[in-house]
């Protein structure tokens, strides 16, 4: 069964630069979890703390409530999946998943009733005794997985490991490896720079940027609220309006720019006077009905690109402001033609405003 | 075109001719002297076949010590030159430190010393300094200086190519550092070891000049068949040298024979073995 793992204002700095910095999360037992972040955001390394390869520089990790510093990853309650698998070549299928076991001390017997239980949960029969370079790209997938799984880790690390695989491929191991998180019970981290793998799989997801955490939440509410910049640049598209803010009113502030005052949600509570950012997902921006509503912008459309279930298109202002808006081909919408020009608006309750400042990846 | 074609064909055919010839006719020679009951070593005049030469050598008990001193070293050189080797492969493949290019330069050093400096200084170090008399200690260490380092160098080229995630993967997976060592590192570096054994075995027997100096009044193989060479022409010392060539031409079959029964049984199309790497224009 799984176990829970809590990081404590957990720090790693290589000489003068910070790869995490005062991460605090806590990540429930038997939860699936996943870091999002660009390349380079240190979400490896905070993996490679976990599983033991490193202790942080400042900071606490426990699992099970245990303090893990000190301990090496050979005794801790992990497992990891690494990126590019690190199967044993010269090993056997067989030989590669009763690896732990066999170290451990496990009789032969037992490791072999193991092993064939893991190679029937991962479905790979009939290749116990192949060598793992004549498998295919999905099977060895299946080998790291059945590999890891045999230690009966309480907590499996997994880095990237969809990344080598193609798109189909890559959909099926996904809806595979939420099957066996359920299963098992065991704690799932995941690492990802690919937000639809962490929306799609996670119980919980937590967004970095360099370094940083900067917003751990269900995947929902990181789509649809997203508290930082870089978490709602990063997660989805959106359309980016800055200006200043004019007043104040409840939940909700009326920024003045350039093509217009919008009204929307604050929810860092920003002060009246300050310079910030609307957020609007294209699926929220809609053809205006009514000329006088709030949030109505005059547009010309740009260029419109017909996808089938729905059609993007790109808009921008008599001032220059762009945006992109998607439209649902439910058989509602009027057609409309490259140059025209139109009038659409979006909700308050679909525009939320954020400070500006980090690193927005756009 | 055609006849462009045949003149090349004519020069390939007499460059590979003449090549062969070069490589092998001394060797032809001093096979066919070796059955010559000449007793000067020589191929003319031809005075009858003779197994005498080969018997001859059987009875020399001084070629028989300089061939087992000459195991006894070799052996020990493997013993030495190889963990050696595989040490200094580590370090170098593994630990990112400022002096590395120096320690490796160190390590390599032996390789670009001449042969009878090396011999010269352990015998002097050992025999004048620690009172340890040249022998085939000292023929052994002196040996093993250079030969450490090629083993180093071989062992390196496939150190590198090892995946270190992989230790990480089995370290994760519960095993100890030398569990670690023992089931996944030396296994893939298996090849590599084997051969500088090999290469140490063969570079050792065949030493000349680093022994010379080094081994005091001992004598190895080659030791003795120079000094015989200066004192004392023979035909027995062709009788030796034949020996070698069928001791090494069925090694060679062997080793062959063995290869492509491995691949047949791995389902690989046999190819020959080019001697040096293809140039593709």
């Amino acid at each position: 069964m799984g176990q829970d793992v809590e990081l404590l204002d957990v720090s790693m700095r290589f000489g003068e630069f910070y790869a995490a910095r005062n991460i605090n999360v806590h990540i429930q037992a038997g939860e699936f979890f996943s870091f999002l972040g660009p390349s380079g955001c240190g979400k490896t390394t905070l993996l490679r703390l976990i599983s033991g390869f490193m202790d942080p520089s400042e900071g606490q990790i426990k699992i099970g409530g245990k303090d893990m510093r000190g301990i090496g990853s050979n005794i801790r309650p992990t497992a990891m999946i690494f990126q590019n698998l690190a199967l044993f070549p010269l090993m056997t299928v067989e030989n590669n998943i009763g690896f732990g076991l066999e170290v451990r001390g496990v009789p032969k017997a037992k490791r072999k009733k193991k092993v064939e239980e893991l190679i029937e949960l991962v479905d790979l029969y009939g290749t116990g005794d192949r060598m793992v370079n004549e498998l295919s790209g999905g099977q060895m997938q299946r080998v790291a997985i059945a590999r890891a799984l045999a230690v009966n880790p309480a907590v499996l690390l997994l880095d990237e490991p969809l990344s080598a695989l193609d798109l189909r491929l890559r959909s099926q191991m996904r809806a595979e490896l939420r099957n066996i998180q359920r299963r098992t019970g065991v704690t799932f981290i995941y690492i990802t720079h690919d937000q639809t793998e962490a929306l799609t799989m996670s119980d919980r997801v937590g967004v970095m940027s360099i370094g940083k955490l900067e917003q751990v939440a269900t995947p929902d509410v990181i789509y649809n609220n997203p508290e930082t910049i870089f978490v709602a640049s990063f997660v989805g598209e959106s359309n980016i309006i800055q200006g200043d803010i004019i007043s104040i009113d409840g939940d909700y502030a009326v920024l003045k720019t350039t093509s217009g005052s919008f009204f929307c949600k604050n929810p860092q509570h920003m002060g009246q006077g300050e310079t910030a950012t609307i957020f609007i997902r294209p699926e929220t921006v809609f053809l205006a009905k009514e000329p006088n509503a709030d949030n109505v912008l005059t547009c010309r459309t740009k260029n419109l690109s017909f996808e089938g279930a729905y059609a993007v298109v790109t808009l921008t202002t008599e001032q220059g402001q762009l945006l992109t808006m998607r439209l649902n081909n439910d058989g509602t919408v009027p057609r409309i033609e490259e140059g025209e020009n139109i009038k659409v608006r979006f909700s308050r309750e679909n525009a939320f405003l954020l400070k500006n400042g980090g690193t927005p990846i756009a | 075109m055609k006849s462009s074609n045949s003149i090349f064909r004519i020069i390939i055919g007499a460059y590979l001719v003449l090549f062969f010839a070069y490589m092998f006719l001394p060797l032809i020679f001093m096979t066919i002297i070796a059955f010559n009951a000449n007793e000067i070593p020589q191929i003319t005049p031809w005075k009858g076949f003779t197994l005498m030469w080969f018997g001859e050598l059987a009875k020399d008990d001084q070629m028989w010590s300089a061939l087992w001193n000459s195991f006894i070293v070799a052996f020990s050189v493997v013993a030495i030159s190889v963990p050696i080797g595989l040490g200094g492969a580590l370090l170098l493949t593994r630990l990112q430190f400022k002096a590395r290019n120096f320690v490796y330069g160190v390590l390599v050093s032996p390789i670009l010393t001449p042969g009878i400096i090396l011999g010269i200084s352990t015998f002097l170090f050992w025999d004048s300094y620690m009172n340890i008399p040249g022998g085939l200690w000292t023929a052994i260490l002196g040996q093993s200086t250079f030969i450490s380092s090629y083993c180093m160098l071989l062992i390196m080229s496939r150190a590198q190519r090892f995946d270190l995630t992989q230790e990480e993967a089995a370290f994760d997976l519960g095993a100890t550092h030398r569990q670690v060592f023992w089931k996944i590192t030396l296994p893939f570096l298996r090849p590599a070891l084997i051969s500088s054994m090999a290469l140490a075995f063969m570079q050792s027997f065949d030493n000349y000049n680093t022994t010379l100096f080094a081994i005091g009044v001992e004598q190895t193989l080659p030791i003795y068949i120079g000094t015989k060479l200066r004192s004392f022409i023979s035909p027995a010392m062709n009788a030796l040298a034949v020996v070698f060539i069928i001791l090494t031409v069925i090694g060679a079959i062997a080793y062959e024979y063995r290869r492509r029964r491995e691949m047949i049984k791995a389902g690989v199309k046999i190819t020959p073995v080019p001697a040096a790497p293809v140039l593709r224009m």
